[in-house]
């Protein structure tokens, strides 16, 4: 499973990484720090849930929509 | 908690002779919005419930901004309300919050009035001071100011939980964030109300931002003669873009950092203890799974939306199919857009289980709140610290339980226990 970012539409309200820390890392001011991650294994449902807390919708799951 | 018996139409009224509407406004289009009246429900937001089924999804109200405008379109569905946030090609922060024209100044409040990219250069500056990473850094000394004013209290069974423990606190942290004297404490909160908390009357308003700028000049010139360790300091030797920060970009952006890091937090706090004193059974589930305390204060921040920020529209277009003209402002009210049913399943719930809980009381788009993460950081502890310490509270009998669904909130809410 790979997650996506609009990393340069990244707003540093930081939801993403409040409820899935080992999926989404911030970059020092707390804005998302990369283009696309691969999820580490067991992590896929916290993965999602990140993607969906993400208020500005710039994030996604490869190969899936949005809610 | 069944408000039934208060449901009321929602407070609008159509004028047919409103002076000053733009030619472009059709009238069926014009309604009041009188958002701040103060009321006692038990969710004093729920003033707006009904504003899905009486109002369009776009209308234009003629209220007066001392500042900006002398109506405002306002969109209060959730999805038009990201939209204004995020697309900054049609829609500029341009003059926002400009309360420092009410005495001839021309600085610019920064980085809000700032498009991108320049406001990028702004943020840059900023950010390091208000990330994740920052306030963990200041979670003791937020737990310490916390804890010190529970020591005040808590022998004692009650407390105005608004005005001797939201009002302070997070004064408190900020005054020692920017370098800001602490003996500045009351100074300060009178002008911010005056700025604030005065509904447009442009006499205090303009009072309080010449006592605000006075004083600003003269700690600008202090530190700029001792600088120290502080995010103040650190403004005024600030680079932007590679070279010192100019006069104006130095005052705007303490002025700004000023007018927003007063209140707000406080707000929250007294409006969130008055949800819990009237509703033992949250309080306990609170009390018995603490781990919920963050996804609570998200519900707490969605359920009580302080800021209705606007926009100037930079070209010609349509929401809904009605003409927006370039020069008019669009607020993104959401007072209403939290409670919007296609993104929040039961709205007026209070819920501790959403899927997701994208609010947009912190803003969006390029302007989100800058002190978001010390916000969010500083109401988790002030509500987990006071419930770990003190008892199960209640409202004291005969508490004045009016409370406006805006920045003014809660200014006094009495509480009572039983001491341990």
């Amino acid at each position: 499973m790979k997650v996506i970012a609009r990393k340069d539409a990244c707003a540093g309200h930081a939801r993403c990484h409040a409820v899935a820390p080992e999926v989404f890392d911030l970059d020092d001011v707390g804005y998302i720090s990369f283009y696309e991650k691969e999820v580490p294994a067991g992590l896929e449902a916290q993965a999602r849930r990140g993607v969906r807390a993400c208020p500005e919708r710039i994030l996604r799951i490869e190969g899936e929509t949005l809610d | 908690m069944s408000e039934t018996l208060e449901r009321v139409p929602i407070k609008v009224r159509r004028h047919d002779s409103w002076p000053d509407i733009p030619a472009h406004v059709p009238m069926e289009l014009v309604h009041e919005l009188d958002y701040l009246d103060e009321n006692s429900r038990t969710d004093p937001f729920s003033v707006t419930e009904n504003i899905y089924n009486e109002l369009p999804p776009v209308f234009f109200s003629p209220q007066f901004n001392p500042v900006l405008y002398k109506g405002v379109w306002v969109v209060t569905r959730y999805e038009d309300i990201r939209e204004v946030y995020q697309n900054d090609a049609l829609y500029s922060t341009e003059g926002a919050a400009g309360f420092q024209r009410l005495v001839g100044e021309t600085f610019q409040m920064l980085p809000l009035a700032a498009d991108p990219p320049d406001h990028g250069k702004y943020r840059l500056l900023l950010n390091p001071w208000f990330s994740p990473k920052a306030i963990n850094v200041l979670e003791p000394q937020i737990k310490g100011v916390i804890n010190e004013l529970i020591d005040g209290f808590i022998d004692k069974g009650e407390c105005d939980v608004a005005f001797d423990y939201g009002r302070i606190y997070p004064v408190k942290v900020f005054l020692n964030l920017m370098g800001f004297p602490f003996d500045k404490f009351e100074d300060f909160l009178e002008w911010e109300y005056a700025i604030l908390h005065s509904r447009g009357d442009a006499k205090k308003m303009t009072w309080g931002t010449q006592g605000a700028l006075t004083y600003l000049r003269s700690f600008i010139e202090e530190v700029r003669k001792s600088p120290n360790d502080k995010l103040g300091s650190a403004i005024v030797h600030g680079q932007i873009d590679g070279r010192p920060a100019t006069e104006d970009e130095i005052i705007g952006t303490i002025f700004f950092l000023w007018v927003g890091g007063l209140d707000t937090v406080a707000a929250t706090t007294s409006l969130m203890f008055r949800r819990l004193a009237q509703d033992p059974s949250l309080q306990q589930r609170l009390r018995e799974n603490p781990e919920l305390v963050p996804e609570a204060i998200e519900e707490f921040m969605r359920m009580q939306p302080l800021v209705n920020s606007s926009r100037k529209v930079k070209a010609d277009h349509e929401i809904h199919g009605v003409k927006i003209k370039k020069g008019d402002h669009v607020m993104c009210y959401n007072t209403a857009g939290n409670f919007d049913p296609n993104e929040f399943e039961n709205p007026r719930e209070f819920r501790l289980d959403r899927q997701a809980n994208r609010h947009f009381t912190l803003a969006g788009g390029p302007h989100r709140c800058l002190g978001s993460h010390l916000a969010r950081r500083e109401l988790r502890l002030a509500l987990s610290e006071f419930l770990r310490r003190v008892p199960p509270f209640r409202v004291k009998e005969g508490a004045d339980m009016r409370a406006y669904p805006g920045l003014i909130a809660a200014p006094r809410l009495p509480i009572v226990w039983t001491p341990a």
